[in-house]
């Protein structure tokens, strides 16, 4: 079938604020990021900044799901950070609610829990605490980086003692320029030289401590070619040391931060065949034909696919969808060296002549993902504008030309988590598994037989260091199966993990096919006589395998056995979870307080009730065990 | 372009401006509002203000003035 074209709608920032107050969805978002895409004058972002920090947008219903709470302080001014962290925000689908700590007031604001910045209950909270680093220096001008890191770091320090979520600190950019000219790396004092020991000293110290993220200023100022960072008018008059080029990049990277953090990144990447992975139609020039190599332009779509390839190391899904003979397009796969994918790294595909939007929905399904996970890239500018207006969950890369993708793709931190851990590896493995159990669960003639099959194995531990990175990311990614959908930073986790009042069980599960690794989690807020589950979650590449159940069960028994005479579960409705809507009620759980928004439900213990299906072999952990050591994160 | 269509967005009001408005008779025109009123001028007319024109600018008259001296005629 052919598409249509799509009428494009002329946006003003007016008609995008108008829309955004009367929709409640993702169309607004949508329309509002096609906007930003396009060429905005001063005066449009101070109107869109002006309406997204205002009061009038929390009349939207989906307002505190989408709201991030970010509270700044800084040695100098960000004021000039607020208005493209809005903007930011809005591209991911996140509004903004923003409080700048008055002019550098850090080590005040940090350590007083009464004053403005713990009061606005930040989700995030970023410190600038070296822009004037030159100026920290001891008496002696010493140029050791150690004791400039060390006043910056008391305050994430102080803050930590407060503030249980998200800190990221901006490292240092030489602001006022090279103290010796072209000789400043000849000598011991060096400005830009400093400025680089400084901040390799803070990342180690955010490595080491796991306290805090670095929002890399030093990295973005030289990625983005921009003049003089500082000797610009608005340092000079309103003591803003990030020039107004520099915010939003800076803006963009804390977006990402704060996606992360809400669940909103973005998981899955489906890609076009022609003029995207490769150059020409492969339907008319043939494997042999489509351009794929060294030379220019050729080469441009070898470096897409290596950033493609570095993402899908990453743990991002990857799929196609493309108009093609599905033949055609598997032999340039097949014939060409020059691939960088290869056929096994992608995860499902739709390559057919039917229209994108539907095979993005099968697909959807297929990987059991929502259609916000997905990002799709395309260089059709019909069939962009057509998903874009079908499916406005799904975000569709603006750009049509491959250098363009490739730059949009680099630097667009859409994908990004909190930590990576091993499980991402293991994922797009998963999806290949899991066309395997779909050939025997049709040949089984019940769900006993079928996981008994599978030879699947649940093991259940406690939280422990080993775990957490893997613990808080599920916690902030897991949609649909999340009966609460409360999100937990990794600070958070680790002061309930040595309080006697919460348990954290960690799940993993593997069978003959695949090791998914840790895909569940459950949090219980453990009272003398009655257990809560304050947090319950599974991630969806496990479910319908009885994985779910078996957890509970475990946990269940844990309080059989700790003497407890009552499981309390409970449900928080969100956009995502309804599928989780009846689940206590499955496990044999009475409702004790319905309600459609929320409810709780009771299983009194001892209990009859067999919740788990046989077939699985479950193992549970002491607290002490080093199990599961294999979880261990690859990255922090 | 007319001289609320430039000034209006970035002091946030809808109330058309006077000639001889200043910081002083606009409580909206605060030091903030101030960095983005030479940030957008600079946008506007593509240059980069220099010390004196950005000194001397304390009303609505010096920011046509300005706009003019670099050929844009505010209506």
């Amino acid at each position: 079938m052919t598409v249509k074209s799509v009428p494009e709608k002329t946006l003003t920032a007016q008609s995008v604020t108008d829309e955004l107050l009367n929709d409640s969805g993702w169309k607004s978002l949508q329309h509002a990021r096609r906007f930003l895409n396009g060429p905005l004058s001063r005066a449009d972002r101070i109107v869109l900044g002006a309406f997204l920090t205002g009061d009038e947008l929390k009349q939207r219903s989906d307002y505190s799901r989408r709201c991030v709470r970010v509270a700044v302080a800084c040695d100098a001014s960000l004021e000039n950070l607020c208005d493209p962290l809005a903007l930011r925000l809005l591209e991911r689908g996140l509004f903004c609610d923003f409080y700048h700590a008055p002019f550098a007031q850090i080590a005040q604001e940090v350590r007083n829990p009464s004053a403005g910045l713990l009061q606005h209950q930040p989700d995030i909270v970023v410190l600038a605490p070296l822009t004037n680093f030159r100026s920290r220096r001891g008496e002696d001008q010493s140029v050791e980086p150690g004791p400039i890191v060390d006043e910056a770091w008391s305050h994430v320090t102080a803050l930590q003692a407060h503030f249980a979520g998200l800190i990221l600190i901006a490292n240092a950019i030489p602001v006022e320029g090279r103290s010796h000219g072209i000789l400043d790396s000849r000598r011991q004092d060096g400005t830009a030289d400093l400025a680089r020991s400084i901040n390799l000293v803070l990342s180690q110290r955010c490595r080491e401590s796991g306290a805090a993220f670095v929002l890399d200023a030093e990295f973005l100022a030289a990625q983005s070619g921009i003049t003089w960072p500082t000797l610009n008018k608005s340092y000079l008059m309103a003591s803003r040391p990030f020039s107004d080029e520099l915010m939003p990049r800076l803006a963009l990277d804390i977006a990402a931060f704060a996606a992360a953090l809400k669940g909103f990144a973005r998981k899955c990447l489906a890609l076009d065949l022609d003029n995207t992975l490769w150059g020409g139609v492969v339907g008319e020039e043939g494997w042999k034909g489509v351009k794929l190599g060294g030379a220019y332009p050729a080469n441009l779509y070898v470096a897409l696919q290596r950033e493609i390839s570095k993402l899908h190391e990453r743990g991002v899904v990857l799929a196609l969808i493309s108009k093609n003979d599905e033949a055609d397009a598997w032999e340039v796969f097949a014939n060409r060296t020059e691939m960088v994918l290869k056929r096994s790294d992608i995860s499902a595909h739709r390559i057919n002549w039917n229209d994108k939007a539907s095979n993005l929905r099968e697909l959807a399904t297929e990987l059991n993902l929502g259609l916000d996970a997905f990002v799709v890239m395309d260089d059709n500018p019909v069939e962009r504008a057509w998903i874009e207006e079908a499916l406005p969950e799904v975000e569709v890369c603006p750009a049509a030309d491959p250098l363009e993708m490739l730059r949009w793709l680099t630097t667009c931190g859409r994908f990004d988590t909190l930590a990576v851990t091993n499980e991402d590896a293991l994922r797009s493995k998963s999806y290949a598994a899991a066309e395997e159990r779909k050939k025997i669960e049709t040949g089984s003639n019940n769900l006993e037989e079928y996981l008994a099959t599978l030879q699947t194995a649940v093991d259940v531990g406690f939280l422990s260091n080993v775990q957490i990175a893997r613990v808080a990311q599920l916690t902030q990614k897991t949609n649909q199966f999340n009966l609460t959908t409360r999100r937990y930073s990794e600070s958070e986790l680790h002061d309930r993990m040595s309080d006697p009042d919460w348990r954290v069980y960690w799940c993993a599960c593997r069978d003959r096919f695949a090791d998914e690794g840790i895909i569940g989690v459950a949090i219980v807020v453990a009272g003398d006589n009655c257990w809560r589950l304050d947090t319950l979650l599974m991630s969806c590449r496990v479910l319908g395998r009885g994985v779910e159940k078996a957890f509970l069960q475990t946990i269940c028994d844990d309080a059989e056995s700790s003497g407890v005479s009552q499981l309390i579960g409970e449900y928080i409705s969100s956009p995502k979870n309804s599928q989780t809507e009846r689940f206590y009620d499955s496990c044999g759980f009475h409702e004790i307080e319905p309600s459609t928004s929320s409810s709780r439900w009771s299983l009194e213990l001892p209990s009859t009730t067999r919740i788990a299906p046989e077939g699985i072999l479950v193992t549970m952990h002491d607290p002490e065990s080093t199990a599961l050591s294999r979880q261990e994160p690859v990255v922090a | 372009m007319t001289i609320d269509q430039l000034l209006q967005p970035i002091l946030k009001t809808k109330e058309p401006l006077r000639t001889d408005d200043t910081p002083q008779t606009r409580p909206e025109w605060d030091s903030f509002a101030h960095v983005n009123i030479i940030a957008t001028l600079e946008d506007t007319l593509g240059v980069e203000l220099n010390t004196t024109e950005v000194v001397s600018l304390t009303s609505v008259a010096d920011v046509i003035a300005i706009c003019k001296a670099h050929g844009l005629n505010l209506a």
